[in-house]
Formats: structure tokens, C-alpha cells, sequence
């Protein structure tokens, strides 16, 4: 039975989440301003406030103040929704993520995630999917060659990649063997050989490589980011776009980059986990205990899962500004020659060791 | 776990089955192709939410995943390339609206009869059952051969797609050296 503490709980939930992903969001502009000046030994924006930590502020009201075009030749309607399209979707898949523990109340058991859908990361990867068509809608209504040719190659990279991907969480499922995120989170924190923290990297070494290779097809960036190459397509599937509608496309694909960064952190780096800290504190395998309350284990968890996540929010930054980009015919060799037929092969070595009662 | 839904439940019901249908109208009426598309994107989601209103979520997620994640950008995809394809007028002739018309009346006879045979057994309204475990369990056993004979279609199709597109790479080929021997005559005649 549903009591009403629970569903407002739940609720308030829903919006410190989404609060704190939009935030992340507008900082996560500012930090890949900040991270790339400093690689390039520049200083990037600093005059907006301190250090120009109000520098998403401005960016936001010169957004809302921009005026809004829309092309004469374009298909008005589509025109319109595909910025939606994306950055829904994009809102939308974080609400699987399980940022902690569950909590143990008196009375009831409180979930650090929104939904604890049987089904978790199939949902991601469903609702990710819907947001790539708001990018191939977007640079077709836009009429405009560029804009479509964006959104074609963003079409045909999503296909290639979402199978390696796919295959590659395979691996993952048949070790851990749920397709709920936050029991993949949890198994992640028993013991390997008696002490190894069993964490994704560690029994899917080969998986976790593909899968980030993937991932970053996927959300758009360097060294895949072909749907917005600006030397060959101008802007991409958003050239034609302006004002808030860019700021949709803009928003959706850093929402995208944080949801893969807290997928790669669940699946493969233990997700909340910190090695030996269980719910009543620390337990070292022979080495005794340190015994810690409820609510302090509760908070180091989520700092754990935070600075995980922040930490492949660096790495995207980092791989950004280091890497050149790819040529298409290199990135689909890539994708349909290496990735897939690796993926396969890390599915049969996963399915021998899981016989052979290594994992 | 009453036999009765619960109003949520109705409201939920009847928002994704009007979405459903009133989209599949839009793509049969809209003219534009891309727009036609585009409206198929809300039926194959709406039918979706139904799934996972019955309780099998399982196949309401692998429904977005594999027709909108992967049919309708092929679809999309295919129409964009066509050249010229989305700006072509494909409303329907009055001879195809009768024929349609009359396919359309006995698919719905068909498929009323067949939901009134079937004796069903109604389980009652339960929060959602995980079935991704019992459905994996009868792949691997009860249905072990349609699932493996599903997988051996699939990969005939693959092969054939990559076998026309083989053949049509050796044709361009060999147009192609064709064109280069005869470059000279041509440039001759011309």
C-alpha cells in the first residue's frame, strides 16, 4: 500500500533530482568552458561572478533575450517540437539512476532513485533512443543540407554504436544478473576471491572499454562528435537553430553526458558502492570493523556516486579537448569491425567464466 | 491487488489509447511523409505505455527500443535519402481509399472475433510482477525452437541484404572500369 509520506517523499525527491541535473547541466558549460581554457593554457570565462561561477546565468538570460528564428522554409511544427524532443528524453532517462542505499525508515524503505523499474537499463537505452530522433527531426525540418546531413550521420552513428553498446551491457547482465540498476549497484559490493570489491571494471575489463567507446558515440562528443562536425557542416542538425531552441539541442546533449557518466559509474565502478562499506559501516575482510550510523553511510554513498559521476564528466571534457575527431568511414569501420565482433567476444568469455564459476 | 484498476490506472489507460489512436489517424491522413513518421512515433509509444499498463514491462520497453530506436530511424532515414520523397503528394486515389476501406473493415472483423474466442483468464490489477526472469526461462526452454528459428530468419535477412548490396558494389565496379576504358571514345563522340 502506497502511504502519502511515501509519495511525497518521492515527489520531493523528483525535484531535488531534476533540480540538481539542471544545475549540473548549466555548470557543466561552464566547467568544459573553464577545463578546455586551461588546456589550451588559457583562461576562459572568469569576469561573471567569482572565478565566473555566474557565467550559466548570463548564458541562460542571453538565451531567453535572443530572438527566435525560424526559417521561412522550414516545417514549422517539427521545426519546433524536435528541440523538445531531445532534451526530454534526455531529463527523462535519469530517473532510473540509483544515486545511494536504500534507506531503512521505521515504517518504510526509502529508494535513492526515482523509479526502481524492473527493467532499468532497458528503460535508458529506450529512452535515449527517442531522443536521437529529435535530432534527425530537427535537421530535416530545418531545410537546410547541412542540418540534415547532421542529423543523417547522427542517425547512422546511433544505429552502429547502440549495438556494441548493447552487447557490451550483456556481459554486465550475465554477471550480475538483473536488469535493475540499483541490484547491479548492490552486487557490485560483495567480495571477489574474499576481498576484491566485485565492481564492473574489475570482472568486465573488455565490456567496460567498449562500452565507453560507445557511449561517447552515442551522447555526440569527440572523437564522435560527426553530426556537429562545424569544419564540415557548418553547425550540424542546429545550425538553423537559435535562442532557446539551441539551448534544448545545447542542454540535451550535456544531460545526456551526465546520465552516461552515471551509467558508467553504476555499471562498471560500483555505482554508490564504496569498497567495504556496507549499511551498518565498515567492514574489512579480517581486519575488523568500524561501525558508523544510518545517515552517515547514506551521505558518504551519495558523495561517492557524485564524485564518480563528476569524475567521467572530467573524462568527457578531458577526451574533448585531447582527441582529433574521426572520419565517418573511420568511425563505422569502427563501430560495425571492431566493437561488435569484440562485444561478441567478450558475451562468450563472460558465458565461459560464469560456467567455469569464476565470476 | 483488486480486480478492479484504480482511477490513476484508467486515466493512464485512456491518455496512451487516445494517443494511440488519434496519431495512427494522422498517419494514415497526414500528406507529408516525414510528418506521417513522425505521427507513428506517438502510436508505437503509446502502445508501449499500454504494455506497461498490462503489467509487461518488459515488452513495452523493447517495444521503444526496437521500433522507435531502430524501425522508425530506418524509416525516417530511408525517406530522407529518397530524393525528393517527402515533398511528393501520397494521398491516397478514391479506387485505394474502397479497397482500403474494405481491408480495413475485415482486419478489424478478423480481429474482433479472434479477441472474443479466446477465453481469457483475468489475473486481477498487481503492482508490476517482474517478467523479464520467466520470459528469459521460456525462451531457453519452452520456445527454444521459434526462438532459434527467429534468429536463423534474422540472419537470412542479413545475409541477403548484404548479398544485394555485394552485388550492387560489383555492378558500380564494373561500370565504373567500363567507364574508364571507354573514357577516351566518349570524350571523342562528344
Amino acid at each position: 500500500m502506497v502511504d502519502h509520506v511515501t509519495v511525497l517523499i518521492y515527489a520531493l525527491m523528483c525535484v531535488v533530482v531534476f533540480a540538481v541535473l539542471l544545475t549540473t547541466v548549466a555548470f557543466l558549460t561552464l566547467a568544459e568552458r573553464r577545463i578546455s581554457a586551461f588546456m589550451q593554457d588559457r583562461l576562459g570565462p572568469n569576469r561573471v561572478g567569482p572565478w565566473g561561477l555566474l557565467q550559466p546565468v548570463a548564458d541562460g538570460i542571453k538565451f531567453i533575450m535572443k530572438e527566435d528564428i525560424v526559417p521561412r522554409e522550414a516545417n514549422r511544427l517539427l521545426y519546433i517540437v524536435a528541440p523538445l524532443m531531445t532534451i526530454v528524453p534526455a531529463l527523462l532517462t535519469f530517473a532510473v539512476v540509483p544515486f545511494g542505499h536504500d534507506l531503512f525508515l521505521p515504517g518504510r524503505v526509502i529508494n535513492f532513485q526515482i523509479a526502481n523499474f524492473n527493467v532499468g537499463i532497458l528503460y535508458i537505452f529506450a529512452i535515449a533512443a527517442m531522443g536521437i530522433f529529435g535530432i534527425i527531426i530537427g535537421g530535416w525540418a530545418s531545410n537546410n543540407k547541412y542540418s540534415l546531413l547532421g542529423g543523417l550521420r547522427s542517425a547512422s552513428q546511433f544505429i552502429s554504436y547502440e549495438i556494441a553498446m548493447s552487447l557490451a551491457v550483456i556481459g554486465v547482465l550475465m554477471v550480475y544478473g538483473s536488469l535493475r540498476l540499483n541490484n547491479i549497484a548492490q552486487y557490485q559490493g560483495s567480495l571477489w576471491f574474499g576481498f576484491l570489491p566485485k565492481w564492473g571494471i574489475l570482472v568486465q575489463p573488455l565490456g567496460f572499454i567498449i562500452f565507453i567507446v560507445s557511449v561517447y558515440a552515442e551522447t555526440n562528443r569527440v572523437p564522435f562528435d560527426l553530426p556537429e562536425a562545424e569544419a564540415e557542416l557548418v553547425g550540424g542538425y542546429h545550425t538553423e537553430y537559435s535562442s532557446m531552441k539551441f539551448a534544448f539541442f545545447f542542454m540535451g546533449e550535456y544531460a545526456n553526458m551526465i546520465t552516461a557518466s552515471a551509467l558508467l559509474a553504476t555499471l562498471y565502478f560500483g555505482g554508490w558502492q564504496v569498497p567495504y562499506l556496507h549499511n551498518i559501516g565498515f567492514i574489512f575482510p579480517g581486519m575488523g570493523m568500524l561501525a558508523m550510523p544510518q545517515w552517515l553511510v547514506a551521505i558518504i554513498e551519495v558523495l561517492s556516486f557524485a564524485v564518480k559521476v563528476g569524475f567521467f564528466l572530467f573524462l568527457f571534457l578531458w577526451v574533448r579537448w585531447t582527441l582529433p575527431r574521426f572520419r565517418f568511414d573511420q568511425l563505422t569501420d569502427l563501430g560495425w569491425k571492431v566493437l561488435i565482433p569484440l562485444a561478441l567476444l567478450n558475451v562468450v568469455i563472460t558465458a565461459v567464466l560464469i560456467v567455469l564459476r569464476v565470476l | 491487488m483488486s480486480a478492479v484498476p484504480s482511477t490513476v490506472h484508467l486515466l493512464f489507460f485512456y491518455f496512451f489509447a487516445a494517443m494511440t489512436i488519434a496519431s495512427a489517424l494522422l498517419v494514415v491522413l497526414l500528406r507529408n511523409i516525414v510528418q506521417s513518421a513522425f505521427a507513428l512515433f506517438f502510436t508505437l509509444f503509446g502502445v508501449a505505455g499500454i504494455y506497461i499498463l498490462l503489467g509487461a514491462d518488459f515488452v513495452g520497453v523493447t517495444q521503444v527500443l526496437i521500433y522507435i530506436g531502430g524501425v522508425m530511424i530506418l524509416i525516417v532515414f530511408g525517406v530522407m535519402l529518397t530524393h525528393n520523397s517527402y515533398s511528393v503528394d501520397i494521398f491516397n486515389r478514391l479506387g485505394t481509399l474502397v479497397m482500403g476501406t474494405i481491408s480495413a473493415i475485415v482486419t478489424f472483423t478478423i480481429i474482433y472475433y479472434a479477441i472474443r474466442q479466446v477465453p481469457w483468464r483475468l489475473i486481477g490489477y498487481k503492482a508490476s510482477i517482474p517478467t523479464t526472469r520467466p520470459i528469459g526461462t521460456l525462451l531457453m526452454t519452452d520456445y527454444l525452437l521459434p526462438f532459434e528459428l527467429a534468429s536463423v530468419l534474422l540472419v537470412l535477412a542479413m545475409v541477403g541484404a548484404a548479398y544485394l548490396i555485394r552485388s550492387e558494389l560489383r555492378v558500380g565496379k564494373e561500370r565504373k572500369d567500363r567507364d574508364k576504358r571507354g573514357a577516351g571514345l566518349e570524350r571523342k563522340d562528344a
